[in-house]
């Protein structure tokens, strides 16, 4: 722009000069430097504001800011050394002042010194304004507190600091012992310490003026030691503690002794410590000692447990949660001793059991001293071995119910139902349920055992109960199909004998069963259960036709009755489809020659079947049935129920009503029958050695059936009831033998085998093409519901399936399986 | 008048509505004011526009209120005759709201009141919504008052409402109260609305909004008459500065301007744009200022190598030169101002922008005063072509405490065994490093160099190392005990960072970092911000770019807020997922947010 | 200290300038200025007399500075405001003044 344009424009006016355009440096610092004195002590209100302002912004605006600065800083030092430090270390050294005046002598400089440093920044306002925060100096107050903490607090060696430290730290110790403390004095303080800030090695005026930053003198000199007088504090307390070796006094104290110190951190400690703090404390009163307190065997967490002691294991879980979310270290303790009340379990079911014998067996002896009181003789008779045992599964799953259902509730009432801690003790519990390589049988009992007698008489909401209680268990096993074999086996028993208390129950079970694992589990079963029915069904349309006595009655009916010496005879058959029950063919009841009443109905429903279902198979299997027979004795007639074997003995060689006398040997009677002779010796037993069911005299009189001996009719059989049911030794379900176990084993291996083998080809048919790795993990998917198969196990049959050319390796990379279609 | 304006009004109106196919762009560009002086512009219209709104609904309420009493006596005899005539008017100009309403005097005022509930009690009886007892034949009837049950008798004034599921009228009193509160809500949110876009407006300068001080109005009128001012004065190193620093954004610092910032006693002078500062008025700050200890002239093309030879030669207490684009000096003249006495003098050497230092101008540069620098900038200097002469700086630099290096010419020239080198000789003192775009560097030189031997190093700028990984960063941050933490820390673009290696860059500096940027980084995750925000919190951070990076969200901006307590600008620009809702402090600047847009 | 001398404090303070005009202004007014506020806020002189004399400035300045305090005062929290009007040639002297008052 040309100079000419602005012409009769109006100029801006530069401000005048001020008074004297040379500013007196030295005179102008000496108004202030008065000033400052009288502030300091507390004269200012003679001052006027306004001069001193002026005096400091003309020195700033003619740049002596430096010099200013500087000369303020020296003359709040000078101070600050020369008066205030020396009045309170003449304080410390005279007699008649205690920790208290001390203090508080300290707090009154300090309230003075800031209150004058407040009016002195604010007189240098313009120096605070332009040559501080350009120069990024701290600001004057600021330099104010930096001059208190050096000129006081540290100066020669902390010698200030180093006595408030020590009497306040005794004051929280005083605290800690029940004392009643100034706490705003102590809170004073602290908050002087926080203020002084610590020089850090950085450029921090730029980024505020405020002194809260970082490192301050609190958290340099004053924590440390209260850290470290807290940590012998604790570790004091927790000694003592431990030695009255009681848990239930340590976890009470140590709770109370948490809520004191909060309170009292709350009350004195700023913000920063108070994490530290608690983390020292929870770490030395808590960490350090409390898994070993749980470990105390007197008084530790095995006993509250069992005595259901919610309240101290409340403590307790909160305790723990304070050092640890995971909890880890009440999980490992809760496992062990789980582990442990296992072991116990198996203690607590015999020594139930054996009471119960003893009770039982003194109860007969009573009843026999009565009988025999009254002339009569009374045979006792003992359980077998297995029926033991089997009383001790039923037993054992009760007892584990009842363990789990304490945890249970120690979780619900103690342990905030935490998830962790809950899926430790399930984890737990499984160990030792599995551990126990009979607990599948054992629940399979225990069920038996509930739906055939325990259950009756039960409400429906304790049915239920019951029931849920058993999936309960049911989750624990790890191994599905070997619970499923059992199941399989006394459900087939209880169906075909028609013990189960009723129907609704049994499927009422196996619906949970379903909604627990999935219908390919359950399958089989109901599979079961639909061939009872339709067979009920079957039954009673083939007894409508040809049991009829009347009119209507067939020419087959006719036959049959005809063959029944005239009476009516019924049949009741079961149809088993052979792949859903447990029982295996057995070829060996092939050749039995039956009587010919029971022949004829034989042949009647071979025929009615297959009517029915053109092309089906039939196979007999007489072992599982049974049938009733009237015998005629000379002094009275019985109805006989006993197993058709049997009555397949009597009928046919002994019911030649021309010869009564007939005598035959076992060798006889075998060839005659064609039962197989374990069997025949089984049944043959039930009705020449059972003492109430004595329907055939045997000679010699030995308990054990042997070759040669002799079998007649008994001519004194007598029984008080007309209707007798003979029982055949092994009916009901019992522990199996460990012979059995291992047979029962090896028939659940052969079918894992399989279903590993379908697992594999059903994936290999599906993907075509799979790395070794990824292959046993689906499989191992796959079969999680059922078992848990052991990579090597997997491995094997995929190399079967190579053989049999299933599957083969890829050429090239081994580890790659290729399907063969 | 009242007509007339009110036509404009609705023209104005009626353009927006229309958008020919042909030029809907452009007509959107206009409308939208695709250039800053529009919008600002505009912006202002709208705020003066809905000021006069306000203004104009304050009357009307007052004239409103008067109304009342008279308007139910004037209904019976004139109310009708108006409601026929006028209720067409204002359906014809398409009299909708409130406010387009009530312009013009007083009298007007009262008509178009008048016609405005005509027409709104027609609408209502044309919807059929009439309330229980309301004569649609009458228009005037007894009801009762909705809110506190008062028999009265109902008018065109009579306010409808809903209350408990029923709707109905609001007898004088109520419908007065009513009223009120209605416009003081509407009021209320005008200002707040218009608060709104003008702190979106400051955000953009980085700005919370405030009242401008009386010392900026000055400075305002000062630059902008700055040809009237002979003289500044003593208006304190500040002032000065400021209306220096406005006058070079303002691009109206020039040969005659610059000489009113010369003064005999100054120490310290900067001109941020002296692009229209000639040959000449550059030859006067020795001669006026001959006590300089500081200068820096930026956008410097005028400096003639005259002026450059005279300052080597007066400017005697100089220490600091910072230059930018001083692309008339060449290599000879570095060379002389180097061996002269003020240019041997000098421990603060800054130098942007120019292709006419040479190889052979470090070297003269280094031979001098190579071991006295504490401060050194070398950014793109295009004429600084030999790795040779680069690989000389770690045999000097004895005292640095500032180096910038960034830019090179080639991006060879720069790597990492140089600065390895520099690192191992000279890292001892150094608290500034900035190595922008010298991208052929490596983890190596984190890991071997910065690690073992910079424990002084508070600011390192590593933006657009494009090849150092999470490894080196993390190896450099993880135990680097030596170090007391940064305070200023740039890893724009350093786009093959991810969470774990910038947790143990933040882990480490979390006490002391007071500016932070994290620009397109883009690897960054929510992951990184929830793990700092569980164990780490940010004293001093004040200012943190974390622009472009894309997984930030409302959730981060929260932690961010609550884990740095004194941060207060955060800039999100790109990030889609921040909205208005995130929930952080009131002292927090967030800028760049897609809802702040004016 | 502001709060410990409630009940002598006046609603008003007058400022006097160097050609000895007085100006009397709401208390208020008068915090806006950082300068002011210090003078009145601390125990000084001028917090118990409520008078301040302003050796820096003349008449006309401290007019114009007093009418920014109401300014200020008026459009503090509002977002749309007026220029405030000053006259070009004293805007040099008046930078000084409103740097020396902290406004």
């Amino acid at each position: 722009m040309l100079p000419n344009s602005t012409r009769g424009r109006t100029k801006i006016r530069p401000p005048r000069k001020i008074l004297s355009s040379e500013v007196d440096v030295e005179k102008s610092w000496a108004v202030l430097q008065k000033a400052i004195e009288e502030i300091q002590h507390k004269n200012a209100s003679k001052l006027s504001f306004e001069e001193l302002y002026r005096n400091a912004y003309n020195l700033v605006l003619r740049k002596h800011g430096k010099l200013l600065y500087d000369r303020v800083e020296g003359q709040i030092r000078k101070c600050l050394s020369e008066q205030v430090r020396l009045g309170l270390l003449n304080k410390l050294a005279s007699s008649g002042i205690d920790d208290r005046q001390f203090l508080q002598a300290l707090n009154k400089e300090w309230e003075d010194h800031l209150l004058s440093m407040r009016m002195i920044s604010d007189v240098l306002m313009y120096l605070d304004r332009v040559y501080a925060k350009e120069s990024h100096l701290p600001l004057i107050y600021d330099v104010g507190l930096n001059a208190f903490r050096d000129s006081v607090i540290k100066y020669n060696n902390n010698e200030i600091g180093d006595k408030i430290i020590t009497i306040i730290i005794d004051y929280l110790n005083r605290s800690r012992l029940g004392e009643i403390v100034d706490k705003f004095i102590i809170k004073a303080v602290i908050y002087m310490f926080e203020s002084l800030t610590e020089v850090v090695n950085i450029d921090i005026s730029s980024v505020s003026g405020s002194a809260n930053y970082g490192e301050n003198y609190y958290l340099h000199y004053f924590e440390p030691r209260l850290m470290l007088s807290s940590h012998e504090y604790f570790e004091d307390k927790s000694i003592e503690l431990l030695d009255q070796r009681s848990g239930v006094i340590y976890i009470e104290k140590v709770t109370q002794l948490i809520q004191d110190e909060e309170s009292r951190i709350q009350m004195y400690l700023p913000d920063v410590s108070a994490p530290k703090m608690l983390e020292l404390m929870d770490n030395d009163l808590i960490s350090r000692n409390l898994e070993s307190i749980m470990m105390f065997e007197t008084d530790g967490l095995k006993l509250w447990i069992n005595d259901d002691n919610y309240t101290l294991l409340q403590l307790l879980f909160k305790l723990i949660t304070r050092v640890d979310s995971e909890h880890e270290m009440l999980k490992r303790r809760l496992r062990s001793i789980i582990l442990e009340n296992g072991e116990e379990i198996n203690q607590l079911s015999n020594e139930q059991l054996e009471q119960e014998v003893t009770q039982k067996k003194q109860e007969e002896e009573k009843k026999r001293i009565i009988a025999e009181a009254h002339g009569k003789k009374l045979v006792v008779r003992h359980r077998s071995s297995k029926e033991q045992a089997t009383r001790y599964a039923i037993r054992w799953i009760h007892n584990f119910l009842s363990l789990k259902r304490k945890y249970d509730l120690v979780a619900e009432k103690s342990f905030d139902n935490n998830i962790g801690i809950l899926e430790e003790i399930d984890a737990a519990f499984s160990t030792f349920f599995n551990s126990n390589n009979k607990s599948a049988e054992y629940l399979s009992l225990f069920i038996d055992d509930c739906i055939r007698r325990s259950l009756k008489d039960k409400s429906s909401d304790e049915v239920e109960q019951t029931l849920n209680n058993c999936i309960v268990v049911f989750r624990f096993i790890k191994d599905k199909d070997v619970f499923e074999k059992y199941y399989k086996n006394h459900l087939a028993k209880r169906l075909l004998q028609q013990k189960s208390l009723s129907s609704e129950i049994e499927m009422n079970m196996i619906t949970k069963l379903k909604q627990e694992i999935g219908s390919s589990f359950t399958a089989r079963l109901e599979g079961m259960f639909r061939d009872i029915k339709l067979s009920q069904e079957l039954s009673s349309d083939f007894n409508n036709r040809f049991a009829r006595q009347d009119v209507g009655e067939t020419d087959a009916g006719a036959e049959i009755r005809q063959k029944n010496h005239g009476r009516k005879l019924e049949l009741d058959s079961s149809i088993l489809t052979t792949s859903f029950w447990p029982m295996p063919i057995n070829k060996s009841m092939h050749s039995i020659q039956y009587p010919d009443e029971l022949q004829v109905l034989k042949d009647q429903y071979e025929v009615f079947y297959d009517i029915k279902h053109r092309g089906r198979n039939l196979t007999w299997a007489p072992n599982f049935g049974t049938v009733d027979i009237r015998i005629h004795y000379p002094k009275k007639t019985y109805e006989v129920n006993m197993a058709t074997l049997a009555a397949v003995v009597i009928l046919k060689c002994f019911n030649d009503s021309e010869d009564l006398r007939n005598k035959h040997t076992f060798e006889e009677i075998q060839g005659i029958t064609q039962i197989p002779v374990p069997e025949l010796k089984r049944h043959l037993q039930s009705i020449s050695v059972a003492s109430r069911s004595r329907l055939l005299k045997k000679t010699p009189m030995s308990r054990d059936i042997c070759a040669g001996d002799l079998f007649e009719i008994n001519e004194h059989f007598k029984s008080p009831q007309t209707r007798i049911k003979v029982l055949t030794v092994a009916s009901g379900s019992k522990v199996e033998d460990d012979l059995q176990r291992s047979e029962t084993m090896e028939i659940i291996n052969k079918s894992r085998i399989m279903e590993t083998e379908a697992a594999v080809v059903r994936i290999m048919k599906a993907r075509r093409e799979l790395k070794h790795q990824e292959l046993i993990n689906e499989v191992i998917k796959q079969l999680l519901n059922r078992f848990k198969p052991q990579p090597s196990f997997i491995k094997q049959r995929i190399e079967d399936l190579i053989e049999k050319e299933y599957l083969k390796r890829d050429e090239k990379d081994r580890s790659i399986y290729q399907y063969l279609a | 008048m009242a007509y007339g304006r009110r036509r404009r009004q609705n023209q104005a109106q009626g353009s927006e509505d229309v958008q020919g196919p042909s030029s809907a762009l452009s007509a959107f560009l206009r409308e939208q004011g695709i250039n800053a002086d529009s919008v600002r512009l505009r912006y202002e219209d709208n705020v003066r526009r809905e000021q006069e709104m306000i203004e104009r609904q304050q009357q009307l309420e007052q004239e409103q209120q008067e109304q009342e009493q008279q308007g139910q006596e004037e209904q019976g005899q004139s109310g009708n005759i108006l409601n026929d005539n006028l209720t067409d008017i204002g359906e014809a100009s398409g009299l909708d709201s409130d406010e387009e309403v009530y312009e013009g005097d007083d009298k007007n005022d009262t008509e178009v009141a008048l016609i405005k509930e005509r027409a709104r009690a027609k609408r209502r009886r044309v919807d059929g919504n009439d309330a229980a007892g309301f004569n649609a034949d009458h228009g005037v009837g007894k009801n009762y008052c909705i809110e506190c049950d008062k028999e009265f008798a109902i008018s065109v004034y009579s306010k409808k409402m809903e209350k408990y599921g029923r709707v109905g009228y609001l007898c004088p009193s109520c419908t007065k109260i009513a009223i009120r509160r209605e416009r003081l809500a509407k009021r209320n949110e005008i200002e707040a609305r218009k608060k709104r876009k003008k702190i979106a407006a400051a955000l953009l300068d980085k700005q919370a909004f405030r009242l401008p001080s009386l010392q900026d109005f000055c400075i305002k009128i000062i630059t902008e008459n700055i040809n009237d001012v002979d003289l500044l004065g003593d208006i304190g190193v500040n002032n000065r500065k400021k209306i220096s620093r406005i006058l070079a954004k303002k691009r109206s610092l020039d040969s005659k301007t610059m000489r009113l910032f010369l003064e005999p006693s100054l120490r310290e002078l900067e001109f941020w744009d002296c692009s229209k500062i000639d040959k000449a008025a550059l030859g006067q700050i020795p001669a006026i200022c001959p006590k300089l200890e500081s200068l820096t002239l930026n956008m410097c093309g005028h400096l003639h190598k005259d002026n450059m030879l005279y300052y080597g030669e007066k400017l005697t207490n100089l220490r600091y030169l910072d230059l930018n684009g001083p692309f008339l000096i060449n290599d000879q003249i570095w060379q002389d101002f180097f061996d002269s006495k003020v240019g041997k003098n000098l421990t603060a050497f800054h130098l942007r922008n120019t292709h006419r230092f040479t190889s052979d101008s470090l070297v003269t540069l280094l031979d001098n005063i190579g071991d006295q620098l504490e401060e050194l900038t070398l950014s793109r200097l295009d004429g600084l072509d030999s790795k040779g002469v680069y690989d000389l700086l770690p045999h000097y630099l004895h005292s640095i405490k500032y180096l910038e290096i960034s830019y090179p010419h080639k991006e060879e020239l720069i790597d990492d065994d140089m600065i390895v080198n520099l690192m191992a000789n000279n890292g001892e003192h150094l608290e500034t490093l900035i190595l922008e775009g010298c991208s052929y560097l490596t983890d190596q030189f984190l890991v071997s160099g910065l690690k073992p031997f910079c424990p002084n190093l508070t600011k390192l700028s590593l933006k657009l190392l494009d090849q150092i990984t999470d490894n080196g960063v993390t190896q450099l941050f993880t135990d680097w005990n030596i170090n007391g933490g940064l305070m200023d820390l740039d890893l724009t673009r350093c786009i093959s960072l991810t969470d774990n290696s910038i947790y143990k860059a933040l882990e480490h500096c979390s006490q002391t970092l007071v500016q932070l940027k994290l620009n397109s980084v883009k690897g960054l995750t929510k992951k990184v911000f929830l793990r700092l925000s569980r164990n780490i919190r940010f004293p001093l951070l004040t200012s943190m770019d974390l622009g472009f990076v894309r997984s930030v969200d409302d959730s981060v901006l929260a932690i961010l807020s609550r884990i740095a307590p004194k941060l207060s600008i955060l800039e999100i620009y790109g990030n889609s997922r921040c909205s208005d809702k995130a929930i952080v402090r009131g002292d927090l600047r967030i800028i760049g947010r897609e809802t702040d847009s004016i | 200290m502001s709060d410990s001398d409630e009940e002598k404090t006046s609603p008003y303070v007058t400022l006097i300038s160097n050609d000895g005009y007085s100006f009397q202004i709401t208390r208020e007014a008068a915090m806006i200025s950082g300068t002011l506020r210090g003078m009145l806020n601390t125990s000084f002189q001028e917090s118990s007399t409520n008078t301040i004399k302003m050796h820096e400035l003349d008449s006309q300045l401290l007019e114009k500075v007093v009418e920014y305090l109401y300014y200020n005062l008026k459009y503090n929290e509002l977002v749309d405001v007026p220029e405030f009007d000053i006259p070009t040639e004293m805007a040099l002297e008046l930078l000084v003044a409103a740097d020396f008052l902290d406004v």
